[in-house]
């Protein structure tokens, strides 16, 4: 019954406010003195955060963010953002469609939805305030947009499902194509629905920018353009691994801005304290996460579970389902990487033992990441895009609800048609 | 560990930790062969709590966590940085089979590296294992002598850096998840791999050609104890847990060897195989023998007895001829 | 007190700076690697193994304290921010603490591990060698300064000052 105890003080650290990565460490070295004693708890203090944090696997963690780090300091991204406006800011809700079509290209380069939910926070939200739109719906929108950076490839959380499943990251990126294009149409397809039953939260836009105008805000979409090609042409033409993809784009980005004559020391000292100031809170996270894990794992309560889910003579696809229903449930309350660390190790050998396709299953796990993002209380999207507007948070969460009705019908659909996952990897690793 | 070895009657605990997988043949005919021997020798006297999979910890940290009691016996190959003249085996032209090599490294051990590196640092070996030798596979050209790797990127992992270099061919390190798509990208041209670790990795999908035969080098399965606790145990489970060393040894090492013959057979329907006449493969490994000197004029000059290392091996290796 | 605090923040401020410069360094390797790769078929010897033992150890170790600084290491406020301001403070003042013990304790082991590679001269061997003691040593240096800033946020707190202050970035720091 003991280890009920680490396992409340980590409910409690949480819930009260604890750094994550403190919570986890804290309430892991606790167990681990009641369990196996001073010498193991000094054990797993001396070798998990060495070796979380020493792996080249985990630079591209850092490098994906600065990439992202360097296009949002250089304003890049705003004109994304602005070149999608003048082609879609008719339509109803158009706004909101350009900020889904920016953020989908924003995807396509940026591996971390924290970083373009801020960018694109703090481009599109004066702009959407500017013509009046429903300030929940500004939210729910951006918010939204953002976690696309986790489905279409080049994704952190895709990565590092493939490191702690040792699946192959090139598989993971390809067959999450499909998906996050289909992820990307749903939110359209929601944001046209809702402005036709609800016309007054994004009121009609009177612009009409000529063609000229059109073509011409085009000219600042080659950067990201340029980008997008070099790093995925990087990716499939073997010129760099998945790995030092992130690394690549980096390096483009921060000779496209600079020769741009967008770059000067000090926006370049901002992109390296952002990228520091996340990737660290992420690898520290990690490593309170390892701790608590190693202090389950000596406890045999994890090899338990696994034995009781593994034992319950019901269909594979009832296991399945309760798995993905812990998902979900964890992705309200926690940090949508400490869930993967946490649970991946348990969830994956059950999965696969089921005959379940890995791959397939790295697609279902962050489509319920995307979710987790958003989902109150703990939404890590909406903070940061409420955040940086300066918005109560809770605007945000009423705004993304329709989303999340929609990610949860596109969730059901991958899991019953694995081919629409499963096709594109399968025809491109021949 | 939670080990209580006072009374006689009392069951011992001990905990095993190791980074593979449950369904690597490393785990499942090595490290669980072990634990089952070690059970059926003590009458279950001894008891395991086996942790597999990086469940405790990555790769090289098994020493550490030994030492630090946290676990009993861990998997202690990735520690070269205490236990480098381990590595011995893992040179180019070492052995020409698992069963050769496994033997003379683990009689080596007994007679010599466990008193000169690991009873040093706190541990003892319990079993030592060399795997088939590490061949080279490539997607787009063969390889049928030494000139054609010349100029070739190759995916290396150990020792093998030290090979490839002086083979004129340029070292790559990169994780063995990315092996697959690295070659079939062009990212490099070859990887090493023995045949026993196709499987995992999808090697067998992507490659078209492999060398049978080289001695490209390989690597060493090793488990130590805590030598603390081992000395707490009683006489007839040390007793149980050399003779269940022994035959780990003999087991695993035939089961490597057996395997690597069959999956050669199967993988050469997908896989040009070309197989080095003994000739040839005399020739590689003098070649590579440049790789020795470099390897032991390192560890001589950081202090290790790496000289004496090599004449013993050779003497061992000769001997069981 | 404060000059202790202006006094670390510049000592904190100059490890944050080589955690910057092992970040440029991380991508600047990493490309040229592959760019190497692909035009002269030669890797450059032992960038793998300095991106992973070197710069990725003193990224995460040497900025944890700046990030903790700035309030960067996130956490769950949707109970805590309806908490009064003295609650906060008291709590912040267990969390700090119990955090700072725990960072002494892998700051320790990080210098017993510096120390035994130090005496033993231990070498991750290759074609290059590299020292072991130089990639463990941004452990305990980080922990330790992570553990002092943790202390003095518990100080500052418990005397009752505004920590706000100490949350905006130094000049130097912020280019903005
Ligand atoms: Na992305
Ligand atoms: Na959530």
């Amino acid at each position: 019954m003991t280890i009920a105890i680490p396992l409340i003080c980590l409910a409690l650290f949480l819930a009260f406010g604890m750094p994550i990565a403190f919570a986890l460490g804290i309430s892991g070295s606790i167990g681990l003195l009641m369990f196996s004693g001073w010498d193991s708890f000094l054990g797993i203090l001396q070798t998990a955060p060495y070796d979380s944090v020493k792996s080249f696997l985990m630079s591209a963690i850092p490098m994906f963010i600065l990439m992202a780090a360097f296009m949002t300091v250089s304003g890049i991204m705003k004109d994304l953002f602005e070149a999608a406006y003048k082609w879609l800011g008719k339509l109803p809700g158009g706004l909101g469609i350009a900020t889904v079509f920016a953020g989908a290209l924003m995807a396509a380069v940026s591996g971390s939805s924290q970083a373009s939910a801020a960018a694109m926070s703090k481009a599109v939200a004066p702009e959407m305030k500017k013509y009046k739109y429903n300030t929940a719906f500004t939210m729910g929108v951006i918010s939204i947009a953002g976690t696309l950076a986790v489905m279409i490839p080049p994704s952190i959380i895709l990565i590092l499902y493939g490191i702690l499943t040792e699946t192959g990251v090139g598989s993971l990126l390809i067959a999450a194509v499909v998906p996050g294009i289909i992820t990307a149409i749903g939110y359209i397809v929601v944001i046209f629905v809702w402005v036709k039953l609800k016309p007054d939260i994004a009121p009609k836009i009177e612009i009409n920018p000529t063609i000229k105008e059109k073509f011409a805000s085009l000219k600042n979409v080659w950067p990201m353009l340029v980008i997008i090609i070099a790093v995925i042409g990087g990716i499939y033409s073997g010129f760099v691994t998945a790995t030092e993809a992130g690394a690549l784009g980096a390096f483009i980005t921060l000779v496209v801005v600079f020769v741009m004559g967008r770059m000067n020391l000090n926006k370049f000292g901002t992109a390296l304290n952002d990228t520091i100031k996340s990737t660290t809170m992420i690898m520290t996270i990690i490593i309170g996460a390892h701790i608590f894990s190693y202090f389950l794992t000596m406890t045999q309560s994890t090899q338990k579970v696994v034995a009781l889910i593994e034992g319950m003579e019901v269909s594979r696809y009832w296991i399945l389902a309760i798995i993905i229903f812990i998902y979900l449930i964890l992705g309200f309350f926690m940090d949508q990487i400490a869930i993967l660390i946490l649970t991946l190790p348990l969830t994956f050998p059950i999965v696969v033992s089921l005959g379940f396709d890995p791959v397939w299953f790295g697609i279902i796990v962050t489509k319920t990441v995307e979710i987790g993002l958003v989902t109150p209380p703990v939404g890590m999207n909406v903070f940061v895009a409420t955040g940086a507007a300066g918005v109560k948070t809770a605007e945000g969460f009423k705004g993304v609800k329709w989303f999340v009705l929609m990610d949860m019908l596109i969730l059901i659909l991958l899991i019953v048609l694995p081919f629409i996952t499963l096709w594109l990897p399968s025809f491109m690793m021949k | 560990g939670n080990t209580s070895a006072n009374g006689t009657n009392e069951t011992i605990k001990l905990k095993m930790a190791d980074s593979l997988p449950t369904t690597n043949y490393l785990s499942s005919e090595g490290a669980v062969f072990f634990m089952d021997r070690v059970k059926e020798l003590t009458d279950g006297k001894v008891e395991f709590e086996y942790y597999p999979a990086e469940q405790i910890g990555k790769a090289n940290s098994y020493l550490d966590l030994t030492l630090s009691k946290t676990i009993d016996i861990g998997y202690t190959s990735y520690s070269t940085d205490r236990l480098p003249l381990t590595e011995i085996a893992t040179l180019p032209g070492a052995y020409s089979s698992a069963q050769e090599g496994s033997a003379i490294i683990w009689q080596l051990m007994k007679d010599y590296l466990a008193e000169e590196e690991y009873l040093k640092n706190g541990v003892r070996p319990l079993y030592a294992v060399a795997l088939p030798q590490y061949q080279f596979v490539t997607s787009k050209k063969p390889v049928k002598s030494m000139e054609d790797i010349k100029g070739l990127k190759a995916r290396v992992t150990g020792t093998m850096e030290l090979g490839f270099d002086e083979l004129g061919a340029s070292p790559v390190f990169m994780p063995a998840t990315e092996a697959y798509t690295a070659m079939e990208r062009g990212t490099v041209d070859g990887v090493t791999f023995p045949f026993t670790s196709f499987a995992p990795y999808q090697i067998e999908a992507i490659a078209k050609y492999s060398t049978k035969g080289a001695n490209l080098g390989s690597f060493t399965v090793v488990y130590s104890i805590n030598e603390k606790l081992y000395q707490t145990l009683p006489e007839d489970v040390k007793e149980a847990l050399a003779q269940a060393g022994d035959e780990t040894v003999e087991h695993l090492s035939t089961f490597l060897d057996e395997k690597n013959d069959e999956l050669a057979e199967e993988f050469s329907s997908k896989v040009e195989i070309y197989e080095l006449s003994d000739k040839e493969s005399a020739e590689w490994d003098k070649s590579l023998e440049p790789v020795w000197d470099r390897w032991a004029a390192d560890l001589e000059k950081r202090g290790f007895n790496a000289n004496e290392t090599i004449k013993k091996y050779r003497e061992l290796r000769e001997s069981m001829k | 007190m404060d000059i202790i605090e202006k006094g670390f923040g510049k000592l904190e401020v100059l490890f944050l700076r080589l955690s910057q410069i092992a970040l440029v360094i991380m991508m600047t390797l990493t490309t040229f690697d592959a760019l190497s790769r692909h035009f002269f078929s030669k890797s450059i010897t032992g960038a793998y193994e300095v991106t992973e033992m070197y710069l990725m150890v003193m990224l995460v170790f040497l900025s944890m304290s700046y990030v903790q600084k700035v309030d960067g290491h996130i956490r769950l406020d949707i109970i805590f921010e309806r908490l009064s301001k003295r609650v906060q403070d008291i709590l912040n003042i267990i969390f700090y603490l119990l955090a700072a013990a725990m960072m002494f304790f892998i700051g320790y082991q990080g210098f017993n591990m510096t120390l035994t590679a130090m005496q033993n001269n231990l070498i991750a061997s290759g074609l290059i060698n590299f020292p072991l003691w130089l990639s463990y040593i941004w452990i305990p240096i980080g922990s330790f300064l992570i553990m002092i800033r943790l202390i003095l946020l518990v100080v500052l707190l418990g005397l009752g000052k505004d920590i706000q202050a100490s949350d905006s970035r130094p000049e130097e720091v912020d280019f903005e």
